[in-house]
C-alpha cells in the first residue's frame, strides 16, 4: 500500500484528473468520471418549464432527478437535481442558462460552484489531503480543517529573469533565465531561446512548483511558444486564462491571464496577492481549509476564498448553496436606516504631541462580534416563534436555535488562528515558526474581509442588514470601553473603529495593564454571545507610548484618525498614514523618513524631541546633497502610482497620465490598474519620465520636488512649530 | 401650532433624554461643558413652555443667550481694566 497527498486537481472533458505526489517520490495522474450539477427549487409550473426547456436543449447529455434539499433560509424544498454527463457539458450547461433569462425569478443552487469543489465535497478529497492508495483506490485519511498536517514535501525550483527586478513587460531588452532549487545558492543559467537546454533541465529538477514572477505576464508564456514541452508534467497540457481587471475596496488591480500547468503547481509572486504575504505555508493553509486547487488560490482574492470556505462548510453541513439570493432588503425602515448607517466609530483625535499615551485594540473585533451575535444573512429576523433574542442597538431579531452559516465558519477562523499564533509564539525552530505564522497570516486575512463581504449585496452569504447590526454593536463596544476609562481618570486622545488611545499624568504601566482588565472584564459581562459557542472578547493594551504625534489632515487642518506616529517605551515605533507608509512615495523619500524616525526611537519625552531637531536637519541636509551632486538611483526616486483609468481617459494634465501616455507613445503597453513608475524631472514638456524611458534617454531631475518631499517627510515627524511651543508649565 | 401642553421642567427633561447619545459620544470634558450651557436652559423654563417653536430650538436659543450675556459681561470687565489699570 501506498501513501501520499493531492498535488493538484482539475477538470478534464471526461471528469476530474488527479495528480497525486506519493510518498515515494513518484507523481502518477489518475482520472476519475464525475457528473457536476446544479439544483432548481421544484416552485411548479415555471421551474419545469426550465427544466423542459434544458432537456430540449441538451438531451441526454443532463440528468434530471426529482428530490429535496435543505434551503439555509427556508428549511426543506423540493428539487429538480441537473446533473450535466461530464465537467465540459456543465460549463456549457451553465454558460447558455446564465446568458439567457432562463434562471430569471427561480430559486437556484450551486450553478456557480466549480466542477472541482464539488468533485471535492462529494468525494472527502481536498487540495494537500493525505491518503492511502492501494489497487487505484484512494482513501483520504485526512480533514480539511485538521490541525496538525505535515508540511507536504515539495520540489520547489523558481524561475526568474537575468537581470532581475526589471518588468519584462515594459524593459525593451533580452533576458536570461535562472534556473534555482529554493533553498539551493547556486542557480542554471540559460539563454532565454535554448529550448532544449530548458526542457532537459526541468526534466531532471522535475519541480511540483514552479516559481516564476511574470510568469503569468512573460515568462511562462513565452516558453509555451516557444515550445517547451517539460513545463507540465503532460507534455504541452495547460491552461490559459484572460488578462482581467479587478476592482477591490476602490481600486483598480491588473491582473495578467493565468498559466496553469498540469501536474506542476505555477505559482507567479508577482501576479499573486496571497503569495507575497503568506508564502507557500500559508498558500497550503488556504488551500486545503478552502478546497480550492493552489494555482486557483495563489490567484484569487481573500474575499473569494472565504466565500468559496463557507460555501464548502454550508455544503458540509448539508445546505444547498444559494446562487440568487431571494432576501429583500426592504424591511429596513428610514428611521433605522439612519441611526445605523454611520460605519465605524471614529473620533478626531486630539491634534499633536502627547507623552505616556497607552493604545488599546479589540483583537478581531468585527468577526468576534459576527460570531457572538450569530450575524449571517440567514439567521437576521429568522421568523422561528421561539427566537426572540434582540440585537444591541439595531433591535433586528436574531436567530437563537442555529448557528449561521458566517459565524460558523469566522468561529472556525478564529480559533485556529488562536492556536497556531499560540504554537509560534512557542516554537524554537525558526522554519517551523515562520510556517505556523505564515499559516496565522493567512487565516487573518479571511478573517479581515469578512466582514465586507457580509455586507456586500452581491457576496453569497452577504446581507446589508447583517453588516450594519456589526458596526453598530462595534460603535457600542468602543463607546462602552471609553466610558470605563473616562470613569477611571483616563483621557481619551482618540478612538477608531477598534482602538483607543487614553492617557493619564502620572500613570505607570502597571495602571494601564489594569484598566486592560478592567475592560476585559467589563465588556465579557455585558455583551453576552446570544449562542453558548461564543468567543471570548479581546481587548489588549497595544503598548504604552513614550511620545505619540497625532496629525492633521492635509487637506482640512483638522485631526485624522489615521495619521499618526509615535514610539512605544519598548522603543518600537508604530506609524499611520504618513509619508513612509503611502505606496507611491519615492523609495529615497521612504528610507529618509524611515532613518529619521530611527533617530527618534530612543527619544522618551516632547523635550527631547526638540533636542533631536538640529540631528534631523543635518540628516535632510546630507539627502539634499546627494540629490544635487546627483548620487541617486533612479529607481530611489521613481513615484509608483496606479491607474485608476485607461491612459487615454485621463482629461486633465497629471504626472500619472502624463508618464502612461509617453509610454503608450514608445509602443509599451500600459492600461487601467497596471502600476506605472516615473521620475519627476526638469523639462517642460514631460516632468513625469517613466523610469523605463529615464533610463534610455535621462533628464536633470527636478531637485527642487523631491527636496520638497524631504521637508514634508522631516515636518511629519518633527514640525517646526514644536520649536517654538514652549514646554508645558 | 399649538402650546406645548408639558410642564417645561418636563419638556426639556424629555429634549435631554434625546441628547443621550450624542453626551455618550462625546470626550468626557466636552461633555461637562455641555452639561453646564444645559444647565443654563433651566433659568428660562417658563419662556420655552410658552414658546411657539420646536421646543429644542427654544431651548438653543436660551443657550445662545446665556453664551450672549456672558460675552458682554466679559467685554465689559474687559472695558473696566483698561479705563482703570
Ligand atoms: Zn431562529
Amino acid at each position: 500500500m501506498k501513501s501520499g497527498f493531492l498535488l493538484d486537481a482539475h477538470e478534464t472533458p471526461k471528469g476530474i484528473g488527479l495528480w497525486l505526489a506519493l510518498d515515494d517520490g513518484s507523481r502518477p495522474r489518475l482520472e476519475r468520471a464525475f457528473s457536476p450539477g446544479f439544483a432548481l427549487e421544484n416552485e411548479g409550473r415555471k421551474t419545469r418549464r426550465a427544466v423542459a426547456i434544458l432537456q430540449g436543449r441538451f438531451g441526454k447529455d443532463i440528468r434530471v432527478v426529482e428530490g429535496k434539499g435543505n434551503d439555509l433560509l427556508k428549511g426543506e424544498v423540493p428539487l429538480f437535481e441537473i446533473k450535466a454527463k461530464d465537467p465540459w457539458t456543465f460549463e456549457r450547461l451553465k454558460a447558455q442558462a446564465l446568458r439567457s433569462d432562463l434562471f430569471e425569478g427561480l430559486c437556484v443552487y450551486g450553478v456557480d460552484t466549480p466542477a472541482v469543489s464539488q468533485f471535492f465535497l462529494k468525494t472527502g478529497m481536498f487540495p494537500f489531503c493525505r491518503f492511502a492508495f492501494k489497487d487505484g483506490e484512494l482513501r483520504v485519511c485526512d480533514e480539511p480543517l485538521a490541525l496538525d498536517y505535515p508540511f507536504p514535501s515539495l520540489r520547489v525550483l523558481e524561475v526568474s529573469l537575468e537581470p532581475e527586478g526589471l518588468d519584462p513587460m515594459h524593459a525593451r531588452r533580452a533576458f536570461a533565465l535562472c534556473l534555482r532549487p529554493l533553498g539551493e545558492e547556486e542557480g542554471l543559467v540559460l539563454e532565454a531561446c535554448d529550448k532544449e537546454g530548458i526542457e532537459s533541465s526541468l526534466r531532471r529538477f522535475d519541480p511540483d512548483v514552479i516559481l516564476a514572477p511574470f510568469g503569468d505576464g512573460y515568462t511562462l508564456k513565452r516558453l509555451l511558444a516557444l515550445g517547451v514541452r517539460t513545463l507540465s508534467r503532460e507534455g504541452f497540457h495547460a491552461r490559459l486564462g484572460e488578462d482581467q481587471t479587478i476592482a477591490s475596496y476602490g481600486k483598480v488591480y491588473a491582473r495578467k491571464g493565468p498559466v496553469l500547468l498540469s501536474g506542476r503547481l505555477h505559482i507567479d509572486p508577482r501576479n499573486s496577492f496571497f503569495y507575497p504575504e503568506v508564502g507557500l505555508a500559508g498558500l497550503i493553509e488556504l488551500s486545503r481549509a478552502c478546497a480550492i486547487p493552489l494555482q486557483e488560490l495563489a490567484r484569487t482574492t481573500p474575499g473569494r476564498a472565504i466565500t468559496r470556505l463557507e460555501a464548502r462548510l454550508a455544503g458540509q453541513l448539508g445546505f444547498l448553496v444559494p446562487f440568487q439570493k431571494g432576501v429583500p432588503e426592504g424591511f429596513k425602515t428610514l428611521e433605522t436606516f439612519l441611526r445605523l448607517d454611520k460605519g465605524g466609530l471614529s473620533f478626531r483625535p486630539l491634534v499633536g504631541f502627547f507623552e505616556n499615551v497607552a493604545e488599546y485594540d479589540f483583537a478581531s473585533m468585527y468577526p468576534s462580534i459576527i460570531v457572538n451575535f450569530n450575524l449571517s444573512y440567514e439567521t437576521l429576523n429568522c421568523g422561528h416563534p421561539s427566537c426572540q433574542t434582540r440585537l444591541p442597538v439595531s433591535g433586528y431579531g436574531v436567530c437563537s436555535k442555529r448557528t449561521g452559516i458566517v459565524p460558523f465558519t469566522l468561529k472556525r477562523l478564529i480559533e485556529r488562528r488562536e492556536t497556531l499564533k499560540a504554537r509560534a509564539a512557542l516554537e524554537s525552530d525558526p522554519r517551523q515558526r515562520q510556517a505556523l505564522e505564515q499559516r496565522q497570516k493567512a487565516l487573518k486575512w479571511l478573517l479581515v474581509v469578512s466582514f465586507g463581504y457580509l455586507g456586500y449585496r452581491n457576496a453569497k452569504f452577504g446581507r446589508i442588514e447583517a453588516h450594519e447590526a456589526t458596526t453598530a454593536i462595534g460603535r457600542e463596544l468602543l463607546l462602552f470601553a471609553k466610558e470605563i476609562a473616562e470613569a477611571r481618570g483616563f483621557k481619551l486622545l482618540h478612538a477608531l473603529t477598534d482602538a483607543l488611545w487614553v492617557q493619564k499624568e502620572g500613570a505607570q504601566e502597571r495602571a494601564y495593564v489594569e484598566l486592560e482588565h478592567e475592560i476585559i472584564r467589563r465588556v465579557n459581562a455585558a455583551f453576552k454571545p446570544v449562542l453558548p459557542d461564543g468567543v471570548p472578547w479581546k481587548v489588549r493594551l497595544e503598548g504604552v507610548y513614550a511620545w505619540v504625534r497625532f496629525l492633521a489632515s492635509k487637506a482640512y487642518g483638522v485631526g485624522v484618525g489615521n495619521r499618526y506616529v509615535g514610539v512605544f517605551q519598548d522603543r518600537t515605533i508604530k506609524a499611520r498614514g504618513i509619508l513612509l507608509r503611502r505606496s507611491d512615495t519615492p523609495p529615497l523619500i521612504r528610507e529618509f523618513q524611515e532613518q529619521a524616525l530611527q533617530l527618534l526611537a530612543g527619544v522618551s519625552s516632547i523635550e527631547g524631541l526638540r533636542r533631536q531637531y538640529s540631528t534631523l536637519q543635518g540628516l535632510t541636509k546630507a539627502y539634499e546633497a546627494r540629490l544635487e551632486e546627483g548620487k541617486v538611483r533612479p529607481e530611489a526616486l521613481a513615484v509608483r502610482l496606479r491607474l485608476a483609468r485607461n491612459p487615454l481617459d485621463y482629461q486633465k494634465r497629471s504626472f500619472l497620465a502624463e508618464a502612461a501616455q509617453s509610454l503608450l507613445a514608445e509602443g509599451l503597453g500600459v492600461s487601467l490598474g497596471e502600476t506605472v513608475r516615473f521620475v519627476r524631472v526638469q523639462d517642460k514638456a514631460l516632468r513625469a519620465n517613466p523610469l523605463w524611458l529615464y533610463h534610455d534617454n535621462p533628464k536633470p531631475i527636478d531637485t527642487a520636488y523631491y527636496a520638497g518631499l524631504l521637508q514634508e517627510a522631516l515636518e511629519e515627524l518633527l514640525p517646526q512649530s514644536l520649536l517654538k511651543e514652549k514646554a508645558l508649565p | 401650532m399649538g402650546r406645548n401642553v408639558l410642564p417645561p421642567s418636563l419638556l426639556i427633561a424629555r429634549e435631554e433624554a434625546l441628547l443621550k447619545d450624542f453626551l455618550r459620544a462625546l470626550r468626557k470634558e466636552d461633555r461637562l461643558v455641555l452639561k453646564r450651557l444645559l444647565a443654563g436652559v433651566r433659568a428660562h423654563s417658563q419662556a420655552i413652555g410658552l414658546s411657539d417653536v420646536e421646543p429644542f430650538e427654544a431651548i438653543l436659543l436660551a443657550m445662545l443667550l446665556e453664551i450672549q450675556k456672558e460675552v458682554e459681561a466679559l467685554k465689559e470687565a474687559l472695558e473696566g481694566a483698561k479705563k482703570h489699570p
